[in-house]
């Protein structure tokens, strides 16, 4: 029997807003092995990393490190008693190098000044020791991607790091540098080192591990041997029985729809030249509803703030009512009939000091009756935000409260109310329902049949499968910036299935895939 | 409505904010005191409550405080326009002075005075308003276009512009054998009219006022302002929604360099018989203490200015009988309304702590 | 006119230049050093004008440069103190209180001198004590050299010296290494454990001292006497130089050089008939372009990736 290193006993947190994050969680690190923690976005994963790290505090429920309680009191406690985390996103500094970024806070010295041979020598005999391939002196802003992870584990290992928590580590590595992490993961297997690997990718986490925990809506659901269990049991405990919404019978069928979005070939690389979204074609006619499944950060959101103008795609074409956009502002782009409901609300979907009325009418400003050439109408837009409000259930005290005021629901059905009162004819949705309650997801998977039947066309993503699945006429799954699967009907696919286009075990034929265009 | 009177409490977001205005006006007032009485060795409370109420003493005195609210006031809300939009500009200093000189060449200019004299005060003040929306289009388009850092930037304007300013001033418009720099005595039909008799105040009020009313038009009533406040409040959300940030940014600074102008040519023409500034006027860093100290609302700037002028004039007819007053020293008010009023952490923890109190009350 | 011309390139013009510079390059450094640790301070100004104003004050009551000038460095950092305070405990904008701060020591100095002195346009009437200048042994008898280098204020040295103990600080120290990392990501900063307050603390008040020092400069050695307005936006200047070096100090220092030249010039030019008012407006010119190139460059940059 192995040692238990770090023992998470009926974690409970409950964060103030009243979210239950975790619920009464217990899952045991054995030393010296690869645990993984598997689970679908939001089921609490990162709350949990948290409360080990010391960065949240739980609201119940105990810590033993190496058999003792433990109360860290900040993240650095945690550091100090030998826990390293590898965050999804880099804490590193891009114009530092590899080795001041690995002894930043703890730095080597000589007399009052940093010893930067010595910063140079320590980290260099680390990187070799771990067989890390890397040059110290380099600055962290010419690394790729795989090498700055490198230099996150370093990070954790110049600190003695005992348990090393990677969070989603191989999201943004290709399957060569997995490999690679891979190999390096087992080298600290062998010299003692606890991992701790959080991850969506089952055929990984299976490779990998020597055991696997799972956690599903904040509850953990047991913990297996890797050995033992399938990936289609495991994928069974991650999304759980099928919840039984259906929208089906609000569906009514819509005549002689005509071709609403038609996108070719887009291609888009971010500003390091990182492809994000690789060929991607699909076509949306009125009456229906088409969902784009995959796990987050598969490149759904640079594949919508492409098609709706917030940045510049490199190739392909994207036609909205038949209007090649390319070139087209944002605001001509709405004018050409399309509405947008953005992934991050309190980002890009309103201005939280501006009251209700104001959030109400920021697409709709510029159109009859609300202004005339110069004039706002005020009368209007009081009367049109009243209806709005009212439309949409959004309970607040007036039009002229401040939207920051609101909860999470209210605020989205503000923006939802907005992007539906421009009478647009394609309604981008983007995690329309995430974060908020039930009875506001309800009232706005309403207004999205709604809109369909009236002939429509949506363009639906979410990292919630339930929502996808409820929703979609036809559906695709996107992972790694390419299209992997397209289903022309839900009729039959579960969750399950999806499952696996979505988590990289499966993908179908290009010549499927080409069947999410419409011929003109 | 009903509901919302009964439900009233301080830690409410209205009442609070006023609260904390109020406060800071006390603590910055009896951080003035404290200083009166240190400077003088006294107890000063005496001073202190001349320097309040002096200027409520005598129509003239009164008038001299709407007088010196005008210039702050125009520069406030030329200011208020930058900071709505997100802008930090403080070119309105330079602006005020370069505009001056333009409206003074206008208002010396036998040629382009007609004789009528509303026609003639309009022209000046027109042709000055016309002249700070040109200049300021300079930190306008590399904003704009670049990006450039508008602060550093409307500062070295502001400098240029007055070096630039100076040199008309002296090679074209000064009149030789005069002691000092000074340009010819402005034509008459230029020069504003007096508005109350035995004081000196003109009818630039009345333009004051109406600006005020007019920039609260344009940011509440119009599309340009709905563009101007979405865009200062959330810049992503203004660019999801559709709005053009490039044209935008060159409207604003178009509309607040020609208020700033105008400003600039209401204070000569009602005040001054001819144009003599040798230095800056101040009033671009003014300026901003009035957006700020008025929380970017017209009528706030409009209590500002006022409040603001009141007390610089109660230091300024102070000052000849008292040897310690002067009206530089109201800059203690001033910087402690500016602190205060800006930290997002005054008088929160009592806020916090009442509506616990509250909360507790309640179960 | 070609005298003037040949002039630019003497022993007394780079003499010159290095006297007008001493101030820019007190500005630059205190922008730096607060900008780098991710507070800007706009107040650079504003401080100066009190560094200048108590240095002079202080010497005059105490009869002494010195104690006038350890008064300088406590205004400096009750200056670093006071914004310290309101952007890192109050969460004011650092814009909103510089600026607040620059026109507070702009009017509030000429309070001060009034009740100091009874006017309100210089401290010619205080018997205020000056810093010394200092030959250079050695380097004195050196020719050219000696005549650019030697014989300058007591100021001068310890700004030269401050420069290099700042680059030290910066790239040699553990903590320039922190200050660094507050500035450029101070989440990276916290999660190894860093206190980004602490660190920002003592960089503002570094800053202030800074600031103050270059206002002491100017009225206990360039002048011997304080006037209002006297620094004539050098502060700005200094910002202005410190947004060029966008956070690489030999860059500052070298921009802050190029704008010293441009004032040198101006001093030299103050001597020909050309109108001084237009004379005057060189420097500006000068900030004003870089300004503007450095913001081409970015777009360009942004455009390249």
């Amino acid at each position: 029997m192995q040692d238990i290193i770090l023992k998470l006993e009926h974690i409970t947190k409950i964060y103030p807003n009243g979210t239950v994050a975790n619920k009464d969680i217990n899952i045991e690190l054995k030393k010296g092995e690869i645990h993984s923690i598997v689970g679908e976005n939001g089921a609490g994963k990162s709350t949990l990393m948290k409360v080990i790290f010391a960065i949240e505090k739980q609201t119940t429920g105990k810590i033993y490190y190496k058999g003792k309680e433990v109360n860290f009191s900040n993240s650095m406690d945690a550091i100090a008693n030998g826990i390293g985390m590898v965050h999804q996103h880099f804490m590193l500094i891009p114009s530092f190098t590899v080795a001041e970024n690995i002894v930043l806070g703890a730095e080597p010295k000589k007399g009052l000044f940093i010893d930067k041979k010595e910063a140079v020598r320590v980290t260099q005999e680390l990187a070799k020791k771990y067989n890390f391939d890397i040059d110290v002196t380099q600055k962290v802003a010419d690394l790729n991607v795989s090498a700055k992870q490198k230099v996150e584990i370093l990070k954790t290992l110049y600190r003695n790091a005992e348990v090393i928590i990677l969070d989603e580590p191989t999201a943004v590595l290709t399957p060569q540098e997995t490999e690679q992490l891979f190999e390096q993961l087992l080298k600290f297997k062998e010299l003692g080192h606890t991992i701790v690997f959080i991850s969506h990718k089952l055929n990984e986490v299976k490779q990998i591990s020597d055991r696997v925990s799972v956690i599903r809506l904040g509850e953990s659901k047991g913990t297996y041997d890797a050995e033992g269990i399938t990936i289609e049991k495991l994928t069974e405990l991650i999304i759980g029985r099928k919840l039984e919404t259906s929208y089906d019978e609000y569906r009514r069928p819509v005549e002689n729809p005509k071709m609403i979005l038609d996108v070719r070939h887009l291609s888009y690389k971010d500003s390091a030249g990182v492809p994000k979204v690789k060929d991607a074609s699909f076509s949306i006619k009125g009456g229906e509803i088409l969902g784009i499944a995959g796990v987050q950060g598969n490149g759904q959101e640079e594949l919508i703030r492409a098609i709706t103008g917030l940045i510049p795609f490199q190739e392909g074409t994207v036609k909205i009512c038949g209007k090649e956009t390319q070139t087209l502002t944002i605001m001509e782009k709405r004018n050409a009939g399309m509405s947008y409901i953005p992934e991050d609300r309190m980002i890009d979907g309103c201005a939280a000091e501006a009251s209700n009325s104001d959030n109400l009418i920021s697409t709709t400003y510029t159109k009859k009756p609300i202004s005339g050439l110069v004039f706002l109408n005020n009368k209007v837009i009081k009367n049109r935000s009243q209806e709005l409000i009212k439309r949409f259930a959004v309970k607040t005290n007036s039009e002229k409260e401040k939207v920051g005021a609101l909860s999470g629901g209210n605020i989205q059905k503000v923006v939802v109310a907005r992007e539906w009162s421009t009478n647009p004819e394609l309604m981008i949705a983007e995690q329309p329902t995430r974060g908020i309650d039930v009875g506001s997801a309800n009232a706005i998977h309403k207004e999205l049949i709604e809109m369909r039947n009236q002939g429509k066309g949506i363009l639906l993503v979410s990292a919630d499968l339930n929502e996808v699945m409820a929703l979609s006429d036809r559906l695709l799954v996107m992972d790694d910036g390419k299209v992997v699967a397209y289903f022309d009907s839900m009729k039959g696919v579960t969750e399950s299935e999806l499952g696996l286009y979505m988590l990289g075990v499966e993908h179908h034929s290009e010549e499927v895939i080409r069947g999410a265009c419409y011929e003109e | 409505m009903k509901n919302k009177s009964k439900n009233f409490k301080w830690t409410n977001e209205g009442p609070f904010e006023f609260l904390r205005i109020m406060a800071s006006i006390f603590t910055a007032l009896l951080v003035t005191f404290i200083v009166l009485c240190v400077v003088t060795k006294s107890f000063a409370l005496n001073i202190f409550v001349d320097l309040l109420t002096y200027p409520s003493r005598s129509m003239f005195y009164f008038g001299y405080v709407l007088v010196k609210m005008i210039p702050l006031c125009f520069a406030g809300l030329a200011t208020l326009l930058y900071f709505r939009t997100g802008l930090f500009n403080l070119s309105t200093e330079g602006v005020f002075y370069f505009s001056g000189v333009v409206a003074t060449w206008v208002a010396v200019n036998p040629n382009i005075m007609t004789g009528n004299e509303i026609l003639d005060s309009f022209i000046t003040i027109m042709v000055a308003g016309v002249a700070g929306a040109l200049i300021a289009l300079i930190p306008g388009f590399l904003k704009a276009k670049l990006n450039a850092d508008e602060m550093v930037i409307s500062l070295m304007l502001n400098s240029i512009l007055f070096g630039i300013g100076y040199y008309i001033v002296l090679t074209y418009l000064a009149v030789p054998g005069i002691s000092g720099t000074a340009s010819a005595d402005f034509i008459d039909t230029a020069r504003l009219t007096k508005l109350i008799p035995k004081t000196q105040v003109h009818t630039g009020l009345i333009i004051m006022f109406v600006m005020v009313v007019l920039v609260y038009i344009l940011l509440f009533k119009t599309k340009l302002g709905y563009a101007i406040r979405m865009t200062g409040l959330n810049k992503n959300f203004a660019k999801y929604s559709g709005m053009s940030a490039f044209g935008l940014f060159m409207v604003v600074h178009l509309l607040a360099g020609f208020i700033g102008g105008m400003g600039s040519g209401v204070e000569l023409m009602g005040l001054y018989k001819k144009f003599n500034w040798s230095s800056l006027p101040g009033l671009g860093f003014t300026g901003a203490l009035m957006a700020n100290i008025g929380k970017n609302h017209p009528i706030g700037v409009l209590i500002a200015a006022f409040g603001i002028s009141y007390l610089r004039a109660g230091a300024q007819l102070l000052a000849n009988s008292n040897p310690f007053i002067d009206i530089s020293m109201i800059s203690i008010v001033e910087v402690i309304l500016t602190l205060l009023i800006s930290s997002q952490y005054f008088l929160r923890a009592w806020r916090s702590k009442q509506m616990l109190k509250e909360e507790q009350k309640n179960g | 006119m070609d005298n003037i011309l040949s002039s630019f390139f003497s022993a007394s013009f780079l003499f010159i230049v290095i006297r007008v510079g001493v101030p820019l390059l007190y500005a630059s450094m205190s922008a730096y050093v607060a900008d780098i640790s991710g507070i800007p301070n706009i107040a650079v100004e504003g401080i100066m004008i009190f560094g200048a104003l108590f240095g002079v004050y202080i010497s005059a009551i105490s009869g002494s440069a010195w104690i006038g000038l350890l008064g300088v460095i406590v205004v400096g950092i009750v200056m670093g103190l006071v914004m310290a305070f309101f952007t890192m405990k109050m969460k004011a904008s650092p814009i909103m209180i510089g600026i607040a701060l620059n026109l507070f020591a702009t009017d509030f100095s000429v309070w001060l001198l009034l009740i100091w002195t009874g006017t309100k346009g210089t401290t010619a009437s205080l018997p205020s004590k000056v810093l010394p200048k200092w030959d250079i042994p050695v380097i004195k008898d050196i020719p050219f050299i000696g005549e650019v280098l030697s014989g300058h204020y007591f100021l001068t040295y310890v700004c030269i010296a401050l420069a290099i103990l700042i680059a030290i600080l910066v790239y040699k120290t553990p903590f320039g290494l922190r200050m660094k990392a507050c500035g450029l990501d101070e989440h990276a900063a916290e999660s190894v454990g860093i206190k980004v307050n602490q660190v920002r603390l003592i960089a503002i008040i570094m800053s202030g001292i800074l600031a103050a020092l270059g206002g002491a400069y100017l009225s206990m050695g360039y002048m011997s006497i304080f006037s209002s307005n006297m620094t004539a936006s050098r502060g700005w200047t200094g910002i202005a130089a410190n947004a060029v070096g966008g956070g690489n100090f030999l860059i500052v220092v070298l921009t802050t050089f190029v704008f010293s030249i441009a004032q040198g010039v101006v001093n030299k030019l103050a001597l020909t008939e050309l109108p001084s008012d237009l004379v005057n407006i060189i420097p500006y010119v000068c900030v004003l372009l870089a300004m503007v190139m450095l913001s081409i460059q970015k777009m360009r940059k942004q455009k390249v990736k």
